[in-house]
């Protein structure tokens, strides 16, 4: 048993001098021309603002707190879906383990339904919808567009022109469609 | 796609001699030293030997490297034909030596780390990388002799190895001291171990009915005549726990249309942004090797391993179990393998990416849900549908 | 530089490794994602169905400068975007290669005489190998482009010392 595990680590220096052998080996021939440019951040051809390791959104942080409990949850399932079959088949357990794996599944599905409930596995939070409420107090001068208490309005036919003393008629015909700067001829 | 498997059924078929049957102790390449060498080698020397030759010989450089470049070869292919297109067809027959352009114009092309990296890690992280696909490799068995580690964990040292492979691309976004390498590397983080849950929790499905870690021993009791003893076809639980966990694992191999730590239409080329030539070269190698290990497992636990209706029995028949039953079912395990590799081609160059919340939303809200179901009623199935039957398993 | 990289002397071995490089290097140009104006949209047409530049192994679109092999600089450069290009041409892992599409891209097009803002020729920010003509050009032109880029390409000295005769080596493309 110690073999297979002894097998693996020698798989994994294999794997990390594949790497270093390739690099090696590459280092022969290939160019090195560094410039100052050349070992800057990439940023879509712009000078790179402010530095890299920026602040991170709290939301990851969510992700891997709720991924931890079912990491746990998934290890400690494992032995038990290994066993099940057979030390019920030979009576080493009766239907009890069953229960048990059910009532397992079930408290963490639990934590899963809170989590969900308070919103926690929604990755776009409408924050801003949630808090919006319109004031009890009517402000002064603010009227809401469209006007919920305005009555709809009714459309009958071709609207009459407007006679007003302000403003004059709308005018009637193509050739009165204002032209912005000179036509060409 | 008939293409695909053909020379890896051919090196297989060529070097198939030399695969004789392990014997308890020890790997293939053990044994075969063994029986090779003139002079009685001891025993610790023998492992070493063994691993070494297993891992750097048989698997790199037999197994992997020719795999990788023929799926980036059959990649571009099989997007070609998907557009209308042509694909790689000047630099060989076929374009088949577009890998190996490819792969040489990398190895010679120059090593920028940028000023402000953090150099070791930006050193280390694709080594990583690569080591735990090498590694997770170490626990696939390709025919019922021929594995190279029989771990008593097995898959679950898969899941678990698999894990290296986060670290080393959280390493290689952080190092890079590039904002979008980071947005990149933290993206993949989250989706990773979201899609972790769906993956282990339907993978326990294929566990709970074999009773076994071991993806041989799960792949020797799907033997049989007819397909019948495929684990897909047992119960109305183990296909929906399948096309979970196929589901989670593009995920986790991160292939469209969950490649959002790559995006290049929102994040330039993710958490690799900064790495060119030859270290880009093996983030790529680790994506390709990722999809053949999840997609062995998913032909192991599954789709009955190295079973072919009518044909291995066949063999068994006619030959018994020696060199050539191995060779044949190193033959069929691939190419059930390497359809599963394809069908994640197909659906890269099918579907369009899907956004982050929309990624999260699968993972948590349907994906978790559904794969605790499923592995509840395998149980109770199990449990008490299969003895009405008169069934033990 | 390599270790090895121009110090060796011309024999048959340095030839032949050198050829081996050179037709790795023509066999795989990835361009960068990377357009300026209206030849942006035949280039991107050069990578569509009807003409395959994947077929030449110069499919492989990279959208970081880290893992591109050539820059199109497909359109005007005007002088604001002139710093931009020679960033990314800077930030390109060399070998490099530069390829000019268009009238703009090669000496500032119809903007020759009026345009205040546009760079007479993206030549006079970045090196360019070679320069294709047309308003916008054909895709053809600029496939052909390409292959004048790997005839380029295969005349290089990588192993050997440079300054040896032009063609020393010179593979002709497969008909």
């Amino acid at each position: 048993m110690y073999f297979d595990y002894a097998n693996v680590l020698v798989f994994l220096a294999v794997g990390i001098g594949f790497v270093f052998f390739n690099m090696a080996l590459g280092a022969l021939v290939r160019p090195s021309l560094p410039t100052p440019e050349q070992k800057t951040p990439y940023e879509c051809g712009e000078d790179p603002i402010g530095d890299a390791w920026v602040n991170f959104d709290i939301r990851y942080y969510t992700v891997a707190l709720v991924y931890i409990v079912f990491g746990v949850e998934i290890a400690f399932l494992f032995p038990w879906a290994v066993v099940l079959k057979s030390a019920f088949a030979d009576g080493r357990i009766g239907g009890m383990a069953f229960v048990e794996g059910v009532l397992f599944v079930g408290v963490l599905f639990l934590g899963l339904a809170y989590v969900w409930a308070k919103g926690d596995l929604d990755w776009v939070k409408s924050y801003s919808a949630k808090a919006y409420r319109p004031s009890p107090t009517p402000t002064p001068g603010f009227r809401a567009f469209p006007d919920p208490a305005a009555a709809p309005p009714v459309v009958t036919g071709p609207p009459a022109a407007v006679e007003s003393s302000t403003r004059p008629a709308a005018p009637v015909g193509a050739g009165a469609a204002p032209s912005h700067g000179t036509p060409r001829s | 796609m008939g293409l695909l498997p053909a020379p890896l059924l051919a090196a297989t078929l060529l070097g198939a001699p030399l695969l004789v049957a392990g014997g308890q102790q020890g790997n293939f390449v053990t044994d075969l030293v063994a029986k090779l060498s003139p002079v009685e080698i001891p025993w610790p020397l023998l492992v070493l030997i063994g691993a070494l030759l297993g891992s750097g010989f048989f698997l790199l450089l037999v197994f992997i490297t020719p795999y990788a470049m023929l799926a980036i070869w059959a990649e571009r292919k099989v997007g070609g034909h998907i557009q209308c297109r042509i694909g790689p067809k000047r630099v060989g027959p076929f374009g088949l030596l577009q890998s190996i352009a490819d792969a040489i114009k990398l190895l010679v092309k120059e090593d920028t780390i940028p000023a402000g990296a953090d150099k070791l890690l930006f050193v280390f992280a694709p080594a990583l990388v690569l080591a735990s696909a090498i590694a997770m490799f170490a626990a696939v068995p390709f025919a019922p002799d021929v594995w190279f580690t029989d771990l008593n964990l097995g898959v679950f040292f898969i899941v678990a190895i698999s894990s290296l492979t986060t670290i080393g691309v959280i390493m290689a976004g952080w190092s890079s001291a590039n904002k979008w390498s980071l947005y990149g590397a933290m993206r993949m983080a989250a989706s990773v171990i979201s899609y972790e849950v769906p993956l282990g929790i339907s993978l326990l499905v294929p566990v709970l009915v074999s009773g076994t870690f071991s993806l041989r021993e799960a792949a020797l009791a799907q033997e049989g005549w007819g397909g019948a003893a495929w684990y897909l076809f047992r119960d109305p639980f183990v296909l929906p726990a399948f096309l979970l966990f196929y589901t989670a694992s593009l995920a986790e191999t991160k292939r469209a249309p969950f490649d959002l730590p790559e995006a290049e239409s929102e994040l330039v080329a993710g958490f690799h942004t900064e790495y060119s030539g030859m270290r880009f070269s093996f983030f790529f190698l680790e994506e390709y090797a990722a999809m053949f290990v999840v997609s062995a497992i998913g032909a192991l636990y599954f789709l009955g391993g190295w079973a072919f209706p009518g044909l291995t029995p066949l063999v068994e028949h006619l030959f018994g179990r020696g060199w050539i039953f191995n060779a044949v079912a190193i033959g069929v395990f691939s190419a059930k393998a390497l359809f599963l590799v394809f069908v994640m081609m197909w659906l890269r160059w099918t579907l369009p990416r899907i956004r982050i919340d929309q990624v999260m939303t699968l993972g948590y809200k349907y994906l978790t849900p559904l794969s605790l179901a499923c592995l509840l009623g395998a149980a109770a199935w199990e449990l008490y549908v299969v003895p009405l039957f008169g069934g033990g398993g | 530089m390599g270790l090895l990289e121009h110090r060796l002397d011309e024999n048959v071995l340095t030839t032949r490794i050198d050829w081996l490089i050179n037709w790795a290097r023509l066999s795989s140009i990835w361009p960068m994602t990377f357009g300026l104006a209206c030849c942006a949209i035949e280039m991107m047409a050069v990578g569509a169905a009807h003409h395959d530049m994947d077929r030449f192994g110069a499919g492989a679109f990279r959208a970081t400068p880290r893992q591109a092999d050539l820059m199109i600089v497909a359109g005007t450069v005007n002088f604001k975007m002139a710093e931009r290009v020679k960033r990314l041409y800077e930030q390109m892992p060399s070998p490099k290669y530069v390829i000019a599409m268009g009238a703009c891209a090669t000496g500032g097009g119809p903007y020759y005489k009026y345009g205040y803002n546009v760079v007479k020729g993206v030549d006079r920010v970045v090196p360019v190998d070679v320069y294709v003509a047309g308003c916008p050009p054909r895709p053809e032109a600029l496939l052909e482009g390409l292959m004048k880029l790997q005839d380029k390409i295969r005349r290089s000295a990588v192993l050997r010392k440079p300054g040896l005769p032009e063609g020393a080596l010179f593979v002709p493309a497969p008909s």
